[in-house]
C-alpha cells in the first residue's frame, strides 16, 4: 500500500475528528446527501441520527420547498432541540453530494457562527 | 428492380417486420448494458433498428465498414474466421457480429454491458435472425462461442 | 479443485460465504454467476471493490459524472504501471483527493453489492490467485456490515416502490405533466428527468450520470411521489420468434415470409434528395470504398455502384 493510498484511511476522520475543537460541536459524521450511508463520523454521534433517514429528511425538505416555488439549491438545515442544534449542512459534489451532519451544543454554541464554520469545514473536508 | 435507392431503403426500414425489431428489443431486455441495436446488410444498408438517440444509417454503414475491415484483416493475417469486431470506448462498446456473409447485427452498450451474456446470447439471436433473414449461416463449429 | 480455487467454505448463501472468508482474512475474489453476476475482491478479509454491469465502477462514476476528463482519465492509465497502482496514480495526478476517492470507493462497494443482490445468485467460485483491484478501498469494508446495508436497502426500497428487482428493470418514463405550475423541479431530479427517455431503466440512467444505482433509485421514487414520472412496465420478453415461415401469403395479408435484403442498386442520380433523412452522406460515401474492398469474393452482387 502505497502511502497515497494509506492516507485515504485517515483522510477524512481526521477532518472530523479536527473540527471537534469547534465550541459547542459534540458529534459530527459525513454521510452520502441521498442514500444517508455513513462514511466517517467522530465523537459522539448517537444524537445524530440513522444516516438514510437523515438523507431522507434533507430530500423531503428540498422537495417541499421546491414544491412550493422556493428557488436554488439546500446548503444547510437546523432543527433545534432543547439541548441541541442539528446542523445538516450540503457537501455539495459532482452527482449526488454529501451531508456534514453535526450536533452542538445549544448552550455552548453561538448558531451563526457555527453555520459559518460548519460550511467552511464542508468546503475542505474533502480537500 | 427499384432504381431509386431510396425509396428501397425507406420502405425497407417502414416495413422492417415487427419479427425483427422483437429480437432487437428482447436481446436489450436479456443483456444488461445494451442500449441500442440493428441489422445491416454486409455492405451497409440498414434493415432493421432499435434506436434511440444513434442515427441507425450511419450506424449500419459503419458496421459493415468494422466488419468487412475485420474479415479482410483476419484473412491477411491468417486467423481464422472472424466472431466478432468490438469497438471499445470508454463510456461503452460497439459489438458488430456477422450474420451469415450476407447481414449483421451491431449491438450497442455502455461501459457496463455485460459482455459475458452478451456472448451467451448472441449464437441464438443470430440463428433466429439469419432465419427472418433468409440467411444462411455456415454450420456450426465445435467451439465456437 | 484446479490450483486456482482454495476450498469454499460451505455456505448456504452470498453473506454467509462473506462472513467465513472474513474470518479466514481471505485475500482475493469471488466471482458470483447469476442474473446479477459480478464479483468482489477482498483483502485480509475486507471488501475493497464489487464489480458489476448492474452498477457503475469507480471509473466509470469518475468519467461519466466529469469529475476528471477522459484525456486526465487516459494519463492516469498510462502512468499506472508496475507496482504503481490505478489508484496511485490517480492520486498522484493531484485532481481527486484521497478522502474524495475514499468516500467514492465506499459507495461504489455498498452499490455493486446492492445490485448484485437483487436477485438470487446461481453460484460463486473464489480465486486467491485474483489480481488486486486498479482502484481498490483502503483498508475496505466488512462483509457483515456491507450486509446490514445492503438489507436496509433493499427493505427500504420495497417500501418506498415496490419489489426492487423489478424497480430496477422498469423503463422510466417522464410524466406528461410533470409537477404543479410554479413548483421546480430539484437539481439532481432534473439531471434525472434528462437521462428518462422511456427505455432506460434506473441502471442505465445511473450509468449516465455516474451515480449509484441505488440513489437513482430512492430518487425516482421520491420523483415519482411528486409526479414527475409514470413507470412503464418492462415490455414482456415473448416466447422465442417463430421462424417457420407461413404458406404463401395472400395479396391482402402483411409481408409474412423471411425479410428479404435490401440491394444496392445503380442510382439515377447521386443527388442530395436521393440520401434518406438524417443520412450523413459524406460518411456513406467514404465507407463506400471500405466495404467495397473488404467484401468477400462469391456471394454478393458486384461492389456499390452508385457514382
Amino acid at each position: 500500500m502505497s502511502e497515497a493510498e494509506g492516507k485515504q484511511v485517515n483522510a477524512v476522520e481526521v477532518a472530523l475528528a479536527g473540527m471537534l475543537g469547534s465550541p459547542g460541536l459534540v458529534g459530527v459524521a459525513l454521510l452520502d446527501g441521498t442514500t444517508g450511508l455513513l462514511h466517517a463520523s467522530a465523537g459522539q454521534t448517537g444524537a445524530i441520527g440513522p444516516g438514510a433517514d437523515l438523507a431522507d429528511l434533507a430530500a423531503l425538505v428540498t422537495d417541499r420547498l421546491g414544491t412550493a416555488g422556493a428557488e436554488g439549491e439546500l446548503e444547510s438545515f437546523v432543527v433545534t432541540t432543547t439541548h441541541w442544534h442539528h446542523v445538516m449542512q450540503a457537501v455539495p459534489q459532482r452527482g449526488g453530494g454529501l451531508l456534514l451532519c453535526a450536533v452542538l451544543d445549544r448552550a455552548s454554541t453561538n448558531l451563526a457562527l457555527a453555520l459559518r464554520d460548519m460550511a467552511e469545514h464542508a468546503r475542505l473536508v474533502l480537500a | 428492380m427499384n432504381d431509386n435507392p431510396v425509396t428501397e431503403t425507406t420502405m425497407t426500414t417502414a416495413t422492417a417486420p415487427h419479427a425483427l425489431i422483437e429480437e432487437l428489443r428482447s436481446l436489450r431486455e436479456r443483456v444488461m448494458g445494451v442500449s441500442e441495436s440493428a441489422v445491416s446488410t454486409a455492405d451497409g444498408l440498414l434493415v432493421a433498428a432499435d434506436t434511440a438517440t444513434t442515427q441507425p444509417e450511419s450506424l449500419a454503414a459503419l458496421s459493415a465498414a468494422a466488419l468487412g475491415l475485420g474479415k479482410r484483416t483476419a484473412q491477411e493475417v491468417g486467423i481464422g474466421g472472424i466472431r466478432d469486431v468490438t469497438t471499445h470506448c470508454n463510456a461503452g462498446y460497439a459489438v458488430v457480429l456477422a450474420i451469415g456473409e450476407q447481414a449483421l447485427l451491431v449491438v450497442l452498450g455502455d461501459e457496463g454491458m455485460d459482455l459475458a451474456a452478451l456472448r451467451r446470447e448472441t449464437p441464438a439471436v443470430i440463428q433466429r435472425l439469419a432465419a427472418l433473414l433468409d440467411v444462411r449461416l455456415p454450420a456450426a463449429e465445435p467451439g465456437r462461442v | 479443485m484446479t490450483d486456482r480455487q482454495v476450498a469454499d467454505p460451505p455456505a448456504r448463501n452470498l453473506p454467509a460465504l462473506l462472513q467465513a472468508l472474513s474470518a479466514q482474512g481471505f485475500t482475493g475474489s469471488v466471482r458470483v454467476h447469476g442474473p446479477s453476476a459480478g464479483s468482489l475482491h477482498l483483502r485480509e478479509g475486507l471488501v475493497t471493490e464489487v464489480r458489476t454491469p448492474g452498477a457503475p465502477s469507480t471509473e466509470a462514476r469518475l468519467l461519466r459524472s466529469r469529475r476528471i476528463s477522459e484525456e486526465h482519465w487516459n494519463r492516469v492509465c498510462a502512468a499506472a504501471h508496475g507496482e504503481r497502482s490505478l489508484s496511485a496514480a490517480l492520486l498522484g495526478a493531484g485532481q481527486v483527493s484521497a478522502a474524495e476517492l475514499a468516500v467514492l470507493c465506499a459507495d461504489t462497494i455498498h452499490d455493486g453489492a446492492f445490485a448484485m443482490a437483487l436477485t438470487k445468485p446461481e453460484g460463486w467460485e473464489t480465486d486467491a490467485t485474483a489480481p488486486p483491484p486498479g482502484i481498490g478501498a483502503v483498508p475496505g469494508i466488512d462483509p457483515g456490515s456491507l450486509t446490514e446495508v445492503v438489507t436496509a436497502r433493499l427493505a427500504l426500497l420495497t417500501r418506498q416502490w415496490g419489489p426492487p428487482a423489478a424497480f430496477a428493470r422498469t423503463r422510466i418514463v417522464p410524466a406528461s405533466r410533470p409537477g404543479a405550475p410554479g413548483s421546480r423541479v430539484p437539481p439532481r431530479y432534473q439531471d434525472i428527468l434528462l437521462s428518462v427517455d422511456g427505455r432506460r431503466t434506473p441502471r442505465d440512467i445511473a450509468f449516465m450520470l455516474g451515480r449509484g444505482v441505488y440513489a437513482v433509485m430512492l430518487d425516482l421514487a421520491r420523483m415519482k411521489a411528486l409526479q414527475l414520472l409514470q413507470s412503464e412496465t418492462p415490455e414482456p420478453v415473448g416466447p422465442a420468434v417463430s421462424v417457420a415461415p407461413r404458406s404463401a401469403p395472400t395479396a391482402t395479408a402483411p409481408p409474412a415470409g423471411p425479410v428479404p435484403l435490401p440491394r444496392r442498386t445503380p442510382a439515377v442520380a447521386a443527388a442530395p434528395t436521393g440520401t434518406p433523412p438524417g443520412a450523413n452522406t459524406s460518411l456513406l460515401r467514404e465507407l463506400r470504398g471500405l466495404w467495397s474492398t473488404a467484401a468477400p469474393g462469391g456471394d454478393q452482387e458486384p461492389g456499390p455502384t452508385r457514382t
